[in-house]
């Protein structure tokens, strides 16, 4: 039994799109109940020679619906540097993502199965399969910035447990 | 071209553990070269109420070779947690785990695929296929403790970068 290129990208950011979305939901609320002004997390680095919250936030969408669109073109490139935005516009990024992850249709993306596609930095070209592509590249980048975004939401004090990164697992219906 | 239940696996958590022990040696490398005492690193934590850095390290062992144990037994049964052991031992654990992950074979893996698995795994009974498992509940948790361990690292000085992170990508042979 394989898995086909939908099963293992859409669903899989799909997941823990919706783990983001619902630990930044459950944080905006901790903040106003310790009378913290949410915008004030999203510059906040675990350390100082680290990307910010909302740099973090913001990969957790370039490497999944980004990496889709990617893999569609044959063509993924870095994200673009910009400043911070507003926590509920952080939020609504993520409620994007997730409504833009639902919108791929199964038949399209597992088409784009065995296809190339190039990470470009700069004047080099990494070349990957989709499929390794997304398993390779794309995920291990995705749930990097994702725990780094519960990490620094932990050390500001938010109750979150491990329960909270997983998000709904795709567990057999009972 | 749909992929095989070992290239989903195997290479997906040998990229990542062997990443992981590149960055242990890199950090080991650190404190040789700073005069620091490496086993500095096994009990420091993110935040106080978060777990130590020697337990981010066992758990990428048990989310990678104890899941594949798992799939093949229908039995989650990590090792048993073996605490604030010395820096070269959290070393060794993860060669270790390199090398029983090298000598799975693809034929033996890809014999487990598809099967129902339903696993008891701290208080909690989970019903997966072996791909669910995988990509739901051991990859996440894969990344998980390893961008922990990362963090740790960076948070105590070590100089690393992403791409000790992402370790070898699987880019498309020319």
């Amino acid at each position: 039994m394989a898995t086909s290129l939908y099963d293992l990208s859409v669903a899989s950011y799909l997941q823990t799109v919706g783990a983001v979305a619902t630990f930044l939901d459950r944080s905006a609320k901790h903040f106003q109940e310790a009378g913290v002004d949410p915008d004030d997390i999203v510059g906040v680095q675990l350390f100082d020679d680290m990307a910010p919250f909302h740099f973090q936030i913001r990969s957790v969408a370039h490497h999944s619906v980004g990496a889709l669109e990617g893999v569609k073109s044959g063509l993924f490139h870095p994200p673009a540097a910009v400043g911070p935005l507003p926590y509920a516009d952080l939020q609504a990024m993520v409620a994007k993502t997730d409504e833009a992850l639902r919108a791929f249709d199964a038949d399209e993306v597992n088409s784009w199965a065995g296809k190339d596609v190039s990470f470009q930095i700069g004047e080099r070209k990494i070349p990957f399969t989709a499929e390794n592509f997304i398993l390779s590249f794309s995920l291990p980048n995705f749930h990097f910035h994702a725990t780094t975004a519960y990490d620094i939401l932990r050390m500001k004090g938010v109750p979150l447990g491990k329960r909270n990164y997983l998000g709904h697992m795709r567990m057999k219906a009972a | 071209m749909a992929t095989s239940f070992y290239d989903l696996s195997v290479p997906t958590y040998l990229q990542t553990v062997s990443a992981v022990a590149g960055f242990l040696d890199r950090a080991a490398r650190h404190c040789a070269e700073t005069g620091l005492n490496p086993d500095r690193f096994v009990s420091e934590r993110l935040f106080v109420d978060m777990a130590p850095f020697h337990f981010q390290i066992e758990c990428v062992s048990h989310h990678s070779i104890s899941a594949l144990d798992a799939v093949k037994t229908g039995v989650f049964d990590p090792p048993g947690l073996r605490g604030a052991i010395p820096f070269a031992d959290l070393q060794a654990m993860t060669a270790d785990t390199v090398a029983a992950l090298q000598a799975l074979s693809p034929d033996e893996v890809n014999g487990w695929a598809g099967r129902d698995l339903d696993l008891q795994i701290g208080p909690r009974r989970l019903g997966f296929t072996s791909e669910t498992f995988v990509l739901s509940f051991s990859l996440p948790n894969v990344h998980f403790h390893a961008s922990m361990a990362y963090a740790i690292l960076r948070t105590n000085g070590v100089p690393l970068g992403k791409r000790d992170y992402e370790g070898a990508l699987r880019v498309r042979s020319a």
